[in-house]
C-alpha cells in the first residue's frame, strides 16, 4: 500500500471544500440577506480545502521532518501534483479573500468569485488527475477516475453547501437549478462510476491483472461493503430517493429529509475515495 | 541528449537465484531493515514437458528512458542524470509518495527515519569512479551485465546486439522505456506457476492468487 486512507481524507476534502465554495458563489443571492448562509458555506470551502492540503502536508514525512524542503513544492511543473499546490493555494487565497469581505458586510467581486470558482473547479479536477497519472495502479483510470472524481465533488459540495447554508439560517431561496442538481448528480455519479468499471474491466496488458484484482476488490471483495454499501446505497441509491420525496412533497417535505440527503451524500462521497484508494492493487507484486 | 546511456541486461538462463546480488546491494547501500533495492523473484514454474524448474527474476529499478516517477515529482528531487539514471536529490525530497504510486516497478520505498523516499542508483558512488554496480560485480554466474548503451563497443551493447529481439525490458508494453534488459523474459513468464513467489524467503505472491 503506497496511498492509504490519509489521502483518500485529503482528496474528499479538498473536491468537496472546492465544490462548497462554487455552489456558494452561484447559488447564494449576493443581498445582504444571503450573506450569512453565503460566508458559512464559504468558510467550510476554506476549511475543507485548507485542512486537505494540510493533511497532505503533514502525510509528506519528508517535508515534516524538513520543512525547508516544501520551497520546492512547485519545482517541476510538469507534476500535477505541483499544478494541484497552485490551484489549492490560490484557491484559499481566493476564498478567504471572499469571506474577509463578507465578514465586513461588503459582497465580494463578482469577478473575485467567478475566478476562484474556476480555480476550484481545477482543485476538484486535480484530485483525480492526481490518481489518474500513478500507471502503478490500473484502477487510477485517467481516462475515466478524474470524471468520477470530478461528479462526486460536486455532488459533495451541493451537500456541503445545503448543511452550511440550512446550519447558517438558509437566507434566500435557492435558484431552481439547485433542485434539478439534487437529481442529475447522482445519476451522473453512477453512470461515471459505472464507466470507470467498464474502462478499467477493459485493461489489457500489463496492467490487466491487477485492473481485474482491483475492481474484483471493490464489486465483491475486501472494499465491496464500503462500495455497495457506502457508496452506491448511502451515498447514491438514499440521498436521490429522498431529494425525489422532498420535491414531490414540497413545503409539506420534513426537515429532515434534506439534512438526511445531505448526510449521505458527504459519506457516500468520501466512502467512494477511500474505496478507490484502498481497493486499487499494483502493477507490481 | 546524455552520450553516456548507462544501463544493465540481465541473462535469466544465466541467473541461479543465489541472492549474492541482493546481500552484495544490503552491505554496499545499506538500505533500511525489509527494504531493498535489488532483490530476485523465485518461484516454481512448471515447464511445457511438465518438468518443474526454478524460475528467478532480478529487479531493480529500470533506469527509465521515460521515467513515471520523474515526470510526476512536485519538487523536482527524482531526476535523470547526464548518465540517463534515475536519481533521487534527496535535499528536495519530501516525501510524497507520488513517485512510489507512479512507479510501475514497485523498485522505489519510504525510508522511515528520514521520511525520503529512495531506490536503486545503479551504485552512483561506484560507477562515476570506474566501478561496476556491487551486484553486477559479485554475480556469481555473471548473470548481469552492465555498461554504456550508446557505446557500441561496450560488452553490454555487443551482448543486447548478438541477443536481438531476445533481449527485453519488464512491462514495455507501459512506455516507460526500461534500461534494464532481460534475455529469457518471455520463457521465463510464460512458465506457468505452480508455487508461491518468494523475494528473500518470504511469499510476497500467494500461489492461491492475489488480494
Amino acid at each position: 500500500m503506497v496511498w492509504d486512507g490519509i489521502v483518500a481524507i485529503d482528496l474528499f476534502l479538498a473536491g468537496m471544500g472546492a465544490w462548497t465554495f462554487i455552489f456558494a458563489a452561484f447559488a447564494c443571492g449576493r443581498d445582504d440577506a444571503a450573506r450569512k448562509a453565503k460566508l458559512a458555506a464559504v468558510a467550510v470551502a476554506v476549511v475543507a480545502v485548507g485542512l486537505g492540503a494540510l493533511i497532505l502536508a503533514v502525510d509528506a514525512r519528508g517535508g515534516m521532518m524538513h520543512p525547508l524542503r516544501f520551497v520546492h513544492l512547485i519545482g517541476n511543473l510538469g507534476s500535477v501534483m505541483a499544478w494541484g499546490v497552485i490551484f489549492i493555494s490560490l484557491f484559499l487565497v481566493g476564498a478567504i479573500v471572499c469571506a474577509g469581505m463578507m465578514l465586513a458586510k461588503k459582497q465580494p467581486p463578482r469577478a473575485l468569485e467567478i475566478v476562484t470558482a474556476v480555480l476550484g473547479l481545477g482543485v476538484s479536477l486535480y484530485t483525480g488527475v492526481l490518481l489518474g497519472t500513478a500507471p502503478a495502479f490500473p484502477l487510477w483510470s485517467l481516462t475515466a477516475l478524474p470524471i468520477a472524481f470530478l461528479v462526486s465533488a460536486a455532488y459533495t459540495g451541493y451537500a456541503a453547501w445545503g448543511l452550511a447554508t440550512r446550519v447558517a439560517g438558509g437566507g434566500s431561496a435557492a435558484p431552481s437549478w439547485v433542485s434539478r442538481a439534487a437529481l442529475v448528480l447522482p445519476v451522473a455519479e453512477a453512470a461515471a462510476l459505472i464507466l470507470l468499471l467498464a474502462v478499467v474491466s477493459g485493461t489489457s496488458g500489463s496492467g490487466a491483472a491487477a485492473a481485474a484484482a482491483s475492481v474484483a476488490n471493490l464489486v465483491s471483495g475486501s472494499q465491496a461493503v464500503v462500495f455497495w454499501g457506502g457508496v452506491v446505497a448511502v451515498g447514491l441509491v438514499a440521498p436521490l430517493a429522498l431529494a425525489v420525496l422532498r420535491q414531490r412533497q414540497g413545503d409539506k417535505a420534513p426537515a429532515w429529509y434534506g439534512l438526511a440527503e445531505w448526510v449521505c451524500i458527504l459519506v457516500g462521497g468520501f466512502a467512494f475515495r477511500y474505496a478507490v484508494v484502498m481497493a486499487a492493487v499494483p502493477i507490481f507484486l | 541528449m546524455s552520450e553516456k546511456r548507462l544501463g544493465m541486461l540481465i541473462d535469466l538462463g544465466v541467473c541461479i537465484g543465489c541472492n549474492a546480488c541482493t546481500v552484495a546491494c544490503k552491505q554496499e547501500n545499506e538500505p533500511p531493515l525489509t527494504k531493498f533495492n535489488t532483490w530476485v523473484e523465485s518461484w516454481d514454474a512448471e515447464t511445457e514437458d511438465g518438468r518443474v524448474t526454478r524460475a528467478n527474476l532480478p529487479k531493480l529499478c529500470n533506469h527509465c528512458e521515460n521515467p513515471a516517477c520523474v515526470s510526476v515529482c512536485p519538487t523536482g528531487a527524482s531526476y535523470q542524470a547526464e548518465d540517463g539514471t534515475v536519481q533521487i536529490d534527496q535535499d528536495k525530497c519530501i516525501g510524497c509518495k507520488y513517485c512510489m504510486a507512479a512507479c510501475p516497478y514497485g523498485v522505489r520505498y519510504m525510508v522511515e527515519e528520514s521520511g525520503d523516499v529512495s531506490k536503486c542508483t545503479f551504485c552512483h558512488h561506484r560507477t562515476t569512479e570506474g566501478l561496476l554496480p556491487a551486484c553486477v560485480s559479485t554475480c556469481v554466474t555473471t548473470s548481469r551485465m552492465f555498461g554504456d548503451l550508446n557505446d557500441p563497443d561496450s560488452d553490454i551493447s555487443k551482448k543486447l546486439a548478438e541477443a536481438g529481439d531476445k533481449a527485453k525490458g519488464l512491462m514495455e508494453d507501459l512506455g516507460m522505456e526500461p534500461r534494464v534488459y532481460y534475455i529469457g523474459l518471455d520463457e521465463t513468464l510464460a512458465a506457468k506457476p505452480v508455487s508461491a513467489v518468494h523475494k528473500g524467503g518470504n511469499v510476497i505472491a500467494p500461489y492461491e492468487g492475489r488480494q
